[in-house]
């Protein structure tokens, strides 16, 4: 199921014209790999970023393409960025770099107030937006690959959400996915949670996108499994939810648990921790780990971890432990337990 | 607030000291329905000598697969019948629509008997519903003995419902618990375990507070579970 986006109306006079002439002095090979998918041979790529500013425009081009570089040559048909990568333009925009760093400062103390970050939000969105998805947009049709570029926020007439990206090189307008489940600090700024999954169609198989804190949900994987998914990409936040231990996270336990290829990118640095990788239920690993491919250390660079995953053989796994149904059970939770405490949740009417 | 002094050990085995919660790591994957009689008048003979709550099982009862709470005074407080089963050893049992929440004295438990604890919905059923801790008692064919394997299961359960996880099977014991919680953020108040007697330390009224602080489950979206209520009845 594709949604149609339309383009933010505001236009940046000659910033795009300078995005489209530095992607032009790229030496931008294109892939054929979309052209044919062999269904049992599907390449993913997750990017494991080092957490570092681009000082430009044109710092941040070449980053972004470096990386879909990377993927492509991996022989990768989609490409993962991490959880808020959107954001990334802020650092390009010489006159939101003061603000966002005292602002971001002031996050951490919990000081910004909601008409703060809508204060902000209206200055700089528009910039960010048209960087993000014009940059990404092109990248994805020149290289011809997927990329789940992350997420970013965007205002709505919804309100301010939180949303995931994926560009394909055969759609003008991406697919998008609203964040589901919002931390306590997007709650206390006013940002509106998204209330539908959507599954992307896409030649590599179907498709879920869980951003952040939708990833730690089992609520989340099931549905998107009872949707059709077979693989769940999650742009992954600065900390690890739930406070997992880098080495095991949501996305390897839910491959277990839910029969799924996930896939997860994380930013990394000195200061925060993220693990980014490729799993699969534990009986399509070599060492019968859930473990394609991962890593949570931070080095040097930035990393593209490229793995391949056969989506038709997800329905021969049969996990004697996890792939037993009960479906009068599962009615009780989705029609007694779970409205019984959301119920409780809710304010008293007055 | 209570306080959980859990012992681990082999069937019929006297607890270590000073225990007030027995899990029995049973070789088998089930007492059959002949023998489970007997065995439950052991358990609550065990149960008052030592003055202890048991988890007993699992056992047959009525062609499901069953666990039960005796109290120090041998009675039984529970009986919870699989919801789960394990499809190699169990498939022709019969599976519960539901799971229940025990009050005692060392808190709301819940028991997960066989395979339900690899199943997310069944703790967090558990969990909305007041428990504050889960008991599992599973079963492992040696060939399926691997980390992953604990961690989607006991560890997995504690981090996404922030409760601790009390979890025994056939070779392993380990007690589970949110990552903030444990020694290095590792995730156990007691790493899986093959020797036997093992005793834990457990206090519920933290992991409490930290639900009333930042409650994981608490963070549900109505509006995203309401519309989906066809896929999470799968």
């Amino acid at each position: 199921m594709s949604i149609k986006l339309t383009l933010a109306s505001y236009k940046l006079a000659g910033k795009l014209e300078k995005l489209d002439s530095i992607l032009s002095g790229l030496n931008i090979k294109r892939s054929t790999l979309l052209d044919y998918v062999y269904p049992n041979n599907v390449k993913i790529a997750a990017v494991h970023m080092k957490l570092a500013p681009c000082p430009d425009l044109r710092s941040l081009v070449q980053t972004c393409s470096s990386l879909v570089d990377n993927a492509v040559r991996s022989g990768a048909h989609v490409v993962l960025f991490p959880h808020l990568f959107g954001l990334l333009p802020l650092c390009a925009h010489k006159g939101a770099a003061a603000i966002v760093q005292k602002m971001a400062a002031d996050l951490r103390a919990g000081n910004v107030s909601r008409a703060r970050f809508s204060l902000v939000m209206d200055k700089f969105s528009d910039f960010v937006f048209d960087c993000y998805y014009t940059l990404f947009l092109r990248l994805a049709q020149r290289y011809n690959i997927y990329i789940a570029a992350g997420s970013t926020y965007v205002s709505t007439p919804k309100g301010i959400r939180c949303r995931s990206y994926l560009f394909s090189p055969d759609h003008t307008d991406a697919f998008f996915q609203d964040k589901l489940h919002l931390t306590p600090t997007e709650t206390k700024l006013g940002i509106q949670a998204g209330d539908e999954m959507h599954i992307l169609d896409l030649k590599i198989g179907r498709a879920a996108l869980l951003a952040g804190m939708d990833a730690a949900f089992c609520e989340c994987y099931k549905v998107a499994r009872g949707l059709g998914a077979q693989i769940v990409l999650s742009p992954s936040s600065l900390r690890e939810e739930n406070s997992y231990t880098a080495r095991y996270n949501a996305s390897l336990i839910a491959a277990q648990q839910y029969s799924l290829y996930t896939a997860r990118a994380s930013f990394v640095s000195s200061e925060v921790s993220g693990a980014s990788g490729v799993y699969a239920p534990q009986l399509l690993t070599r060492n019968l780990d859930g473990i394609i491919v991962h890593t949570n250390e931070a080095g040097e660079e930035s990393q593209v971890l490229c793995a391949r995953i056969d989506p038709p053989k997800l329905i021969d796994n049969v996990d004697v432990y996890a792939s037993s149904t009960n479906p009068d059970f599962s009615q009780v939770l989705a029609s007694e337990i779970y409205p019984a405490y959301l119920r409780s949740l809710a304010p008293e009417d007055k | 607030m209570s306080k959980i002094n859990a012992c681990f050990c082999y069937p019929f085995v006297k607890p270590k000291e000073p225990s007030n919660l027995v899990l029995f790591c049973e070789a088998h994957d089930s007492i059959p329905e002949a023998e489970a009689r007997d065995y439950l008048s052991r358990c609550r003979q065990y149960a008052k000598t030592y003055h202890v709550y048991l988890t007993a099982g699992p056992f047959i009862i009525q062609n499901r697969l069953c666990l039960c709470l005796l109290d120090p005074d041998g009675h039984p407080l529970a009986i919870q019948k699989a919801t789960y089963l394990n499809l190699l050893h169990h498939a022709a049992l019969d599976p519960a629509d539901r799971i229940q929440v025990i009050k005692t004295e060392l808190g709301s438990l819940s028991l997960l008997p066989g395979v339900d604890v690899f199943h997310p919905e069944v703790s967090r059923a558990a969990v909305l519903q007041g428990a504050e801790v889960l008991l599992s008692v599973a079963f492992l064919d040696a060939y399926d003995l691997n980390p992953i394997r604990s961690m989607s299961g006991c560890w997995a359960a504690a981090q996404a419902n922030q409760v601790p996880v009390l979890g025994v099977s056939n070779v392993d014991c380990c007690v589970a618990a949110p990552c903030s919680l444990t020694n290095n953020s590792s995730g156990f108040i007691l790493a899986p375990q093959t020797a036997f007697p093992a005793l834990a330390t457990v206090y519920p009224h933290k992991t409490n507070r930290l639900r009333e602080e930042e409650s994981l489950p608490a963070r549900l979206n109505p509006a995203f579970i309401d519309r989906y209520r066809a896929q999470l009845s799968l």
